[in-house]
């Protein structure tokens, strides 16, 4: 019986070639979808889950106020480094705690290796020697007991160090880091290289460097040193068991330091502020982060994009089904009249469902392959289908997906088809034995709905995007580099000297930056809020600002080196005309400062746009 | 083998009930070739059905090899005439998408008889009615006359003990349709296969041995048809 309703299903399909296309392919691009986000969940439920041990590692996180976007306490992933010693110490239920630096800056670090040009590298990141007794790194070569125990050595994973050297034996040979400007590099030994783990690691690295200056505290109680904190715990631990003996621990430990830097417990920790010590599971850190969303909040919308685009073909599939059924009721109304039960027609059509939703997942399977790379290379992960490591529960993920399109899709078509009155279908007349229209019509409009919304939304986004791509921004933008850094004379100098740069200049508001200084300024008695903006010599002209009146700060004026201001149109308009020579006061007592008005520009659209341009020197 | 008592079908419409069928009480014994005649819409097809168990009477009894049809459920309403009844249609009704020989597999699918038993019995069939070489056709490359072979060879294959036609002639030219009478009474005469046609044509009834004329729902007369 199968193979034959497996022939009819075949004979149809190719019968109505135009209708299988539209039913499969439109299965196979909200599938596709789907199985995109798919991968994409699964990818990050699977952080930390390499290995059975990360079951019993913490996040030691702590409650203050420093590094935080507003200035409040907030948990946070970073802590004082006396807080390892202090739970080795105190809390006999970690066995190991380690101490890893915080990834400061945008993370890079320059890397040489032998005579080759250096290279800027992620990931370099420098622990005390636990690490690898509370991370369970499979060591390909190296002792993971003593890899890290001397200053100067450097763990690897396999997949930086065939990408440095080209290979993986890359034991006893050394590198050269240099971690920021006018460091001057100190010489690493490579004592270990480790597997790349099946999933992905919230604590991500890929090189574990060991300088010894993470094995000690700074020496004044007043000055701490702030870095990641891991402790492997004997057993997994109920949590708030064990964060109220932290909680305590904690405090002691705060009590003590106050008192050795003569502070007031009590003064410290008022108006809100309170101390707070505890341990967070390492498997779920990833969709709890300190100090921002978990992952699942921030993909939600894609979540809901997806599951319509999934349910958009479903209804469309089961559209075209019904629609397309009045064809098949002949056969119906033959097979009943031949003894088949209602249950034996309903699985017929079933499979015939089946057979056109594996179509399109093989095709989104296809299309998967294809879309994959420029998915991931859009969200920076690394996404893989058949080379991923858990092929079999993602192949089961796909299985339960295809008995719940075949449902979804198949089980109201079928159901309708199964109900044809036999006597009716022969004699002819089908279409008073049809019913459901009003659930067809139902389906069409939310399709519609659903797919309108779609489309207005991409125009939204469209508009959204040709606005920021195309605002004049006062300035001209397609010649100009930011360079995140410090400012240095002498560092300024060196890039002027490049081929092709006409001016180097440091602003205190970079483009697309909130860091505005608002300031009172007094004008002919009168008082006015603006946010100012301290620039050097050539800022303005680098920026190609567009003078309306006066002039742009200029070496061939010696005045402009000191207590000269321009001010954009806004701001001009603010403090009324005539506005170019004249003079205003801003700070108060002896930091009072009188500012000249040299000229006015065009707004500059960085971040807001009543900020008046000036500069000290 | 067949008794009616009393049956009836009507539709009730605002309270006003349309009668189909008036105090049908009627039976049939295995081994009869019986023809219903009448004018259109005297309730032939509707009566058929219901003997068919496609339908069912609104009031009255009807015994079907001594089971109580209207008091049995679905199921094994479905069970007694899937093992019982054969259809044979005016339209033939072939499935457009099955082969001949799938045509004809069908009923035997849903009686869950055996591969190799289904295989013997197809094959003998198609010998029988000559048609072995058209198996593999499907049902749009056959003529009608062919179709209807095909059809009756679906009815017969199960080895039913009775067949159900309904104007088996109706689409078909006068010399298919004399042979397909020939063969219906072939059958009945042969293998005693009870057979219950509606037709309009008077030659077509005397290829039977009893006639029952239905006018306005209600059986006006019972005939034997004389032995030629």
């Amino acid at each position: 019986m199968f193979k034959i309703n497996f022939k009819i299903a075949l004979r149809n399909l190719l019968k109505n070639k135009v209708y299988a296309a539209i039913n499969i392919g439109g299965l196979a691009l909200g599938l596709t979808a789907f199985v995109l986000l798919l991968l994409f969940i699964n990818h990050e439920k699977n952080y930390d889950q390499w290995d059975t041990q990360l079951e019993k590692v913490y996040q030691i996180r702590e409650m203050h106020d420093f590094f935080t976007p507003d200035n409040k306490p907030h948990w946070q992933d970073i802590g004082d480094s006396r807080i390892a010693n202090l739970l080795t110490e105190k809390v006999p239920q970690f066995k190991h705690v380690t101490k890893i630096s915080n990834n400061w800056g945008n993370g890079y670090s320059s890397i040489k290796v032998a005579q080759n040009e250096p290279v800027l590298q992620k990931g370099f990141r420098d622990a005390d020697s636990s690490f690898f007794k509370v991370f369970p790194y499979q060591f390909i070569y190296g002792d993971e007991k003593t890899a890290i125990n001397k200053p100067h050595t450097v763990v690897l994973k396999q997949s930086i160090a065939k990408q440095l050297y080209g290979t993986d034996k890359v034991l006893g040979k050394t590198l050269k880091l240099v971690m920021w400007r006018n460091d001057p590099g100190e010489e690493y030994t490579v004592t270990g290289v480790v597997a790349d783990p099946a999933t992905a690691q919230s604590v991500a690295f890929n090189a574990i460097t060991h300088s010894g200056n993470r094995e000690k505290d700074p020496e004044n109680p007043g000055s701490s040193n702030y870095c990641q904190i891991y402790a492997l715990a004997n057993q997994a631990l109920d949590t708030a068991s064990l964060n109220q003996n932290l909680l305590k621990v904690y405090i002691d430990f705060k009590k003590a330091s106050f008192a050795q830097r003569k502070i007031n417990f009590a003064d410290y920790y008022k108006e809100g502020k309170k101390p707070g010590l505890m341990a967070f599971p390492m498997q779920q850190v990833h969709s709890n982060p300190a100090l921002s969303s978990g992952w699942f909040d921030k993909i939600k919308p894609i979540v809901a994009l997806s599951i319509f685009l999934l349910l958009v073909s479903v209804i469309n599939f089961v559209n075209l089904a019904t629609a397309q059924s009045v064809q098949r009721a002949k056969e119906v109304g033959v097979k009943k009249v031949l003894g088949a039960y209602k249950k034996q027609l309903v699985m017929q059509f079933l499979v015939e469902s089946a057979i056109q939703s594996l179509l399109a997942l093989f095709i989104c399977v296809a299309l998967v392959e294809v879309l994959l790379p420029a998915f991931s290379n859009h969200f920076e992960v690394e996404l893989s289908f058949w080379r991923s490591k858990q092929l079999f529960s993602l192949v089961v993920q796909l299985l339960g997906l295809f008995v719940l399109i075949t449902l979804l899709a198949g089980f109201y078509p079928a159901w309708v088809l199964s109900k044809y009155n036999p006597v009716k279908v022969l004699k002819g007349n089908y279409e008073s034995g049809f019913k459901g229209m009003a659930l067809r019509n139902g389906l069409v409009v939310l399709q519609f709905i659903i797919a309108v919304t779609f489309i207005i939304g991409i125009g939204v986004m469209q508009m959204q995007t040709s606005y920021i791509a195309h605002k004049d921004l006062g300035f001209d933008k397609s010649k100009l580099i930011n360079i995140a850094t410090n400012y240095d004379d002498n560092f300024a100098e060196r890039i002027k000297k490049i081929a092709g740069v006409q001016y180097v200049a440091t602003t205190t508001q970079v483009m697309g930056n909130a860091f505005n200084v608002p300031q009172k300024i007094t004008y002919k008695d009168q008082q006015f809020d603006i946010n100012t903006v301290t620039v050097s010599m050539d800022a303005l002209p680098a920026l190609g600002a567009q003078v309306v009146s006066g002039r742009i700060f200029s070496r061939e004026y010696k005045q402009d080196t000191v207590n000269t201001a321009v001010l954009n149109e806004t701001a001009a308009k603010l403090l009324g005309k005539n506005i170019v020579g004249q003079m205003y006061k801003s700070g108060e007592g002896e930091h009072q400062n009188a500012f000249q008005i040299v000229g006015v520009i065009k707004d500059l659209s960085l971040i807001h746009i009543s900020e008046p341009t000036r500069q000290y020197s | 083998m067949i008794e009616l008592k009393n049956i009836e079908k009507y539709y009730a419409n605002k309270g006003v009930k349309s009668y189909i069928l008036r105090h049908v009480t009627t039976s049939i014994k295995a081994g009869e070739f019986v023809s219903i005649m009448g004018p259109s819409g005297a309730g032939k097809s509707t009566l058929l059905n219901i003997l068919g168990m496609l339908e069912e009477p609104t009031y009255g009894e009807y015994h079907f090899m001594g089971e109580d049809v209207t008091a049995l459920n679905e199921r094994k309403r479905i069970e007694l005439y899937r093992n019982h009844i054969g259809f044979v249609f005016q339209a033939y009704h072939l499935i457009d998408e099955m082969t001949v020989a799938e045509n004809i597999e069908a009923p035997l699918l849903y009686k869950k008889i055996s591969s190799g038993e289904r295989k013997s019995r197809i094959a003998d069939i198609l010998d029988r009615f000559n048609i072995v070489a058209k198996k593999d056709l499907f049902p749009n490359q056959l003529s009608g006359g062919q179709q209807q072979l095909v059809g009756i060879a679906r009815a017969l294959v199960a080895q039913p003990s009775i067949i159900l036609a309904d104007e088996p002639t109706g689409n078909l030219q006068s010399a298919q349709a004399e042979q397909i009478m020939d063969l219906f009474k072939k059958l009945n005469e042969e293998e005693k296969i009870t057979i219950l046609q509606v037709t309009h044509s008077e030659k077509n009834a005397q290829y039977g041995n009893r006639i029952l004329n239905i006018e306005d729902g209600v059986i006006k007369e019972d005939l034997a048809v004389a032995v030629r």
